[in-house]
């Protein structure tokens, strides 16, 4: 099973290993690349990575929006594409659709990300549990509507979201978005604690 | 989460479904399944995204006929529209219109409301679901987002079919009212005892599932003999099927 360490703490969950996370050990594996590659995964596998959602509620698909260096991004594809032959999964398991919102991601996430694994060259960081919270808050699909509720945001969370909502304006964001995500964080219970 | 939707979401993970979920289930009930689903969409936003995608890319495999005798002898009428809303949006860019034969008999929900519990436990959420609602849920009278497809979630049909390899000659027959009997054989005890049974479990008429036994029999998919001392003949799974 993968432990998710984050500033070189182990965080331990109690998933069996996952689809997911098999794939992306054997990603590591097959992938053949000539320096060291970072990923970022966000969504619902990245919550389901590091334990803030369980599993069940989540899906196999992987959403990578940051890859360093950018260029690997065509190698990691395509180690990916092997992947989903050996492990019979969606020629698309792993994509890279979201870095279309790459402004949807909060500033200083590289300092909150988690660490997954490292597998062969192939190094997997997930959003943090704030950062997937606020870009959830964002989207406010209904499914996001339900990984928040699971989520249960704190009072700290709260704020985070709304500075992160502030900063969002200045990337140029739509403002009916920011406006729809202020009324979702509205409209959802707070609780003191996790 | 309570067993019942773990339990469910196992069985569709079993079929290829992209939970992260262990698989389990060998000899799943297609049809039933979706009744299953109906009851529980309401918990949980991705039983209607991931059943939805699955019966968009693999809807030949449900029998058509037999899901809409059941419907009406088992689903509890409040699920009808939320079914209606799983096939209606599955359906969306198939043609001719997948499960249109079953839509037709569904009734959208009475009152207007969210579909999903989290909004309908919280009044400014309920007032975001309308606000958003899309054109198809409006229609069902069950206020949800727009669905978009999540193929990258769903398995291919290779990995589905070599562990469920009783689904092959559903796809073949690509549901049609054959489909619906060797279901109705294999799943609803007592189907065979009869023509007259077996059309009433399979959703056909007497006429038509004559027919269709004519073309099973023929295929060594069923086996067909007169009940001594009675005016009936039995009706049963063959080698072939």
């Amino acid at each position: 099973m993968i432990k998710p360490t984050v500033s070189g703490i182990v965080m331990t969950n109690s998933m069996s290993t996952s689809t997911v996370e098999k794939a992306l050990r054997r990603l590591g594996e097959v992938l053949v690349y000539h320096c060291d590659i970072e990923i970022l995964i966000v969504g619902g596998a990245a919550g389901m990575v590091t334990g803030v959602l369980p599993a069940t509620q989540t899906t196999m698909d992987c959403d990578v929006m940051v890859y360093d260096p950018p260029e690997a991004m065509t190698a990691v594809e395509s180690a990916a594409d092997e992947v989903a032959t050996e492990l019979a999964l969606a020629s698309d398991w792993l994509n890279s659709n979201v870095q279309m919102r790459l402004d949807a991601l909060p500033a200083g996430w590289e300092q909150r990300r988690i660490s997954v694994g490292s597998y062969g060259r192939l190094r997997v960081w997930a959003a943090s549990r704030p950062d997937l919270i606020a870009m959830k808050v964002l989207a406010g699909r209904d499914q996001d509507i339900e990984d928040l509720q699971a989520m249960r945001i704190r009072p700290d969370d709260v704020q985070f979201v709304h500075e992160y909502l502030d900063a969002l304006a200045d990337k140029g964001t739509q403002q009916e978005q920011i406006d729809d995500a202020r009324g979702l964080l509205a409209s959802l219970e707070v609780h003191d604690h996790e | 989460m309570n067993d019942g939707l773990d339990n469910l979401i196992r069985r569709w993970a079993s079929l290829g479904a992209g939970f992260n979920a262990e698989p389990s289930g060998k000899n799943i009930d297609l049809e039933r399944l979706l009744l299953e689903t109906a009851r529980h969409v309401p918990d949980m936003a991705r039983l209607l995204i991931v059943p939805a995608t699955w019966l968009h890319l693999y809807g030949d495999l449900i029998a058509k006929r037999r899901l809409r005798r059941l419907i009406f002898d088992e689903l509890d009428p409040e699920y009808h529209a939320i079914l209606g809303l799983l096939l209606d949006t599955a359906q969306q860019g198939t043609h001719p219109l997948e499960f249109q034969i079953v839509i037709k008999q569904l009734k959208p929900f009475e009152q207007a409301q969210p579909l999903f519990e989290s909004a309908r436990r919280n009044s400014k959420l309920a007032e975001l679901a309308e606000r958003k609602a899309s054109s198809l849920s409006r229609k069902w009278s069950l206020w949800c987002q727009p669905v978009e497809f999540k193929v990258d979630a769903i398995r291919p049909a290779s990995w589905i079919l070599a562990r469920h390899p009783q689904l092959r000659t559903r796809a073949d027959f690509r549901g049609d009212l054959r489909a619906s009997i060797l279901a109705a054989l294999r799943y609803d005890p007592g189907a065979g005892d009869s023509v007259f049974r077996l059309a009433k479990s399979a959703g056909g008429s007497r006429a038509q599932v004559h027919n269709a036994l004519r073309n099973l029999q023929m295929t060594g998919r069923v086996t067909v003999r007169r009940v001594e001392g009675a005016n009936r003949r039995q009706v049963s799974l063959g080698q072939a099927a």
